[in-house]
């Protein structure tokens, strides 16, 4: 990232991006904070607050419901995702870090690549650690990943926003915008307030000691089924998880024919497996806990997709009804 | 792009073929297309309008004119709603995916094709070029339920008097039948091959696989000459809906078709639970 801008405030960068596309930006819904349509009163201050969104920006990528097709009695007719340009504005480090994840994954799914060739990406800068995140040892954040974003955005108490040029898309983005020029110590600031938000995160001895216990062969058959009797199967963790991608699909009637639908699905779910016949290859809570932790963070899935599948944001901890998320399963897994 | 959109086909023919299972041959509509090149082994995504789609595997490739022969066992919603149409109906198929059965190294081998139930199917179009080839043995071992069940009558009419063809039964008809699966006929089965065979094909239920896999193992083949194709739940066929892990495996993409080792070092990241012989039922 060679250019730098100085920026009067967030306000001012996502009203010009808003003048070619829909922005979508943190934004308090009520007493919720979510991804949402930017409104003309939205206040992106939310964007520096130290704490995760409950939701990624996920389902604007990926539905958690969508047409793929038409059967209209004779032929199948695709029904293409929507491929209007949209910005998402705000994207922590570790969301980013999963959107480069499900570029990889969905490679080839024209549904996802419609929507996500239609995006724009901006990330913000993590100025603090937020409560569940360990996104450090995971590789992916709090500073937002070169190559991650289309414009970086890096704030700082007290001083004016950073603007940091990501893509020659970002660049063009931004092209109509009176832009200042950044100070020359623009770079050198940045990465000062990388490093305290890095400090800021704190130690969390249980997450490498955890992986290393799974990639070991540590972890008993014995103690997963043990976790996994506490499981609800509620799809809470595979919900909120920004790299899970797990969909299922179904016919709805439609006129003489029927519309093929996919949504988001979930390997906690008891038939995620189930065949027809009755084999069921994963036939306990306790193996299909096993199989989202390992997914997540095993040595052969990093072998196969270059990182773990898991960013580091901590947001299944939070959704867990049953006091399984990453922080309590590898803490207990650490310390058996 | 992935194809996630099915060429549209209709029902030319079908026939019963074995309890509870039917043979149906497909062709494309006119204006519509489907992949000619299809490995024995390789699999195809099935939609049946307002019943949704499943993994099936090809009986036999698409000839000439883009037919597909399909065996189809009735197991659940969207099979049972394919036996009530009628020839001319109208399905979508999407394929060929996955990795089929490794032909090219098994040229001039002695090889061992050993079918369980409707597992039969997926070795088919396998056992057909492997009969053709110019050297190396075969045999095949094919175990069924009972004869009632036992699937691809007119293969196996076609098969006779080419290569020793054994056949065994859980619950046999009549005292001619041999009882048992097929790990009974296996020293038979290297006799006819005329020596110990230099690599096996299996296909039929998890269990019945790694069953004859040991008995295999034990007879001195090495588990790098063993292939397995398994059956998983299956969405997307092409490696992204998740459903059929193994491991860090997507069967749907690097399989079906294991050998042996890989099968069990994937296998070993998350070992069946003794609940699962359970869950196991004979296909």
């Amino acid at each position: 990232m060679s250019d730098v801008y100085e920026l009067t405030g967030l306000r001012q960068l996502a009203d010009h991006l808003a003048r070619e596309a829909r922005v979508v930006a943190p934004q308090h819904d009520g007493e919720h904070r979510c991804f949402a349509l930017l409104s003309e009163d939205g206040d992106l201050e939310i964007c520096r607050e130290p704490s995760q969104l409950p939701l990624a920006a996920k389902p604007f990528l990926f539905a958690e419901r969508e047409s793929l097709f038409v059967f209209d009695g004779a032929r199948f007719v695709e029904t293409p995702a929507p491929s209007e340009p949209l910005v998402l504005f705000g994207l922590t480090a570790c969301d980013l870090t999963a959107i480069a994840y499900l570029d990889r994954f969905f490679e080839g799914d024209p549904h996802y690549v419609a929507r996500r060739r239609a995006a724009l990406l901006v990330g913000v800068d993590c100025e603090r650690g937020c409560r569940d995140g360990f996104c450090d040892a995971m590789d992916a954040g709090p500073g937002v990943r070169d190559g991650s974003a289309d414009l970086v955005v890096h704030t700082a108490p007290d001083a004016s926003p950073l603007l940091f040029i990501g893509s020659e898309r970002g660049a063009a983005a931004v092209a109509g915008l009176a832009l200042e020029p950044a100070p020359a110590d623009a770079t050198e600031r940045r990465a000062r307030g990388l490093e305290a938000a890095e400090a800021s995160l704190g130690a969390r001895p249980h997450i490498a000691a955890g992986i290393a216990r799974l990639d070991a062969g540590e972890v008993s058959a014995e103690l997963w089924e043990e976790l996994g009797l506490r499981c609800l199967a509620c799809s809470g963790c595979t919900t909120v998880c920004p790299t899970c991608t797990c969909f299922t699909t179904t016919d709805e009637p439609e006129g003489d024919g029927a519309r093929r639908l996919r949504y988001w699905d979930s390997c906690l779910f008891e038939g995620f497996q189930r065949e027809a016949s009755g084999h069921h290859p994963a036939p306990t809570a306790g193996m299909r806990l096993e199989r989202f932790f390992r997914h997540k963070l095993g040595e052969p899935v990093r072998a196969r997709f270059g990182r773990a599948t898991c960013v580091g944001c901590g947001r299944c901890e939070s959704a867990c009804p049953a006091v399984l998320g990453i922080h309590s399963t590898l803490g207990r897994i650490a310390a058996t | 792009m992935k194809q996630t959109t099915p060429s549209a086909v209709r029902i030319v023919a079908a026939y019963d073929d074995g309890q509870d299972a039917r043979h149906f041959e497909l062709a494309p509509l006119s204006g519509e297309s489907i992949a000619s090149a299809v490995e024995p082994g390789q699999f195809f995504m099935l939609s049946v309008p307002g019943a949704g789609e499943a993994a099936f595997t090809y009986a036999a490739p698409p000839d000439a004119r883009g037919h597909v022969q399909a065996l189809v066992r009735r197991v659940g919603a969207l099979t049972s709603r394919l036996f009530e149409l009628e020839p001319g109906a109208v399905l979508g198929l999407r394929g060929p995916f996955g990795r089929g059965w490794p032909l090219a190294e098994l040229r001039a081998q002695r090889v061992l094709v050993i079918a369980g139930g409707c597992g039969l199917a997926p070795l088919c179009s396998a056992v057909d070029h492997l009969a053709a080839r110019g050297a190396g043995a075969l045999a095949v071992i094919y175990g069924a339920r009972n004869p009632d069940s036992q699937v691809l009558g007119v293969e196996r009419g076609r098969w006779s008097g080419r290569f020793p063809l054994l056949e065994t039964y859980d619950h046999p008809d009549d005292p001619d039948q041999i009882r048992g699966t097929p790990i009974v006929r296996l020293d038979e089965a290297c006799q006819a091959l005329g020596g110990a065979p230099e690599a096996a094909l299996v296909c039929g239920p998890e269990l019945m696989m790694t069953r004859v896999a040991a008995a295999l193992r034990d007879r001195g083949l090495g588990a790098g000459r063993i292939w397995l194709s398994l059956e998983r739940r299956m969405h997307c066929g092409d490696g992204r809906c998740g459903h059929c892990y193994l491991g860090p495996s997507y069967v749907c993409q690097d399989g079906p078709t294991y050998r042996l080792d890989e099968f069990q070092r994937l296998q070993a990241e998350s070992p069946p639970r003794a609940t699962e012989l359970v869950s196991v039922h004979h296909c």
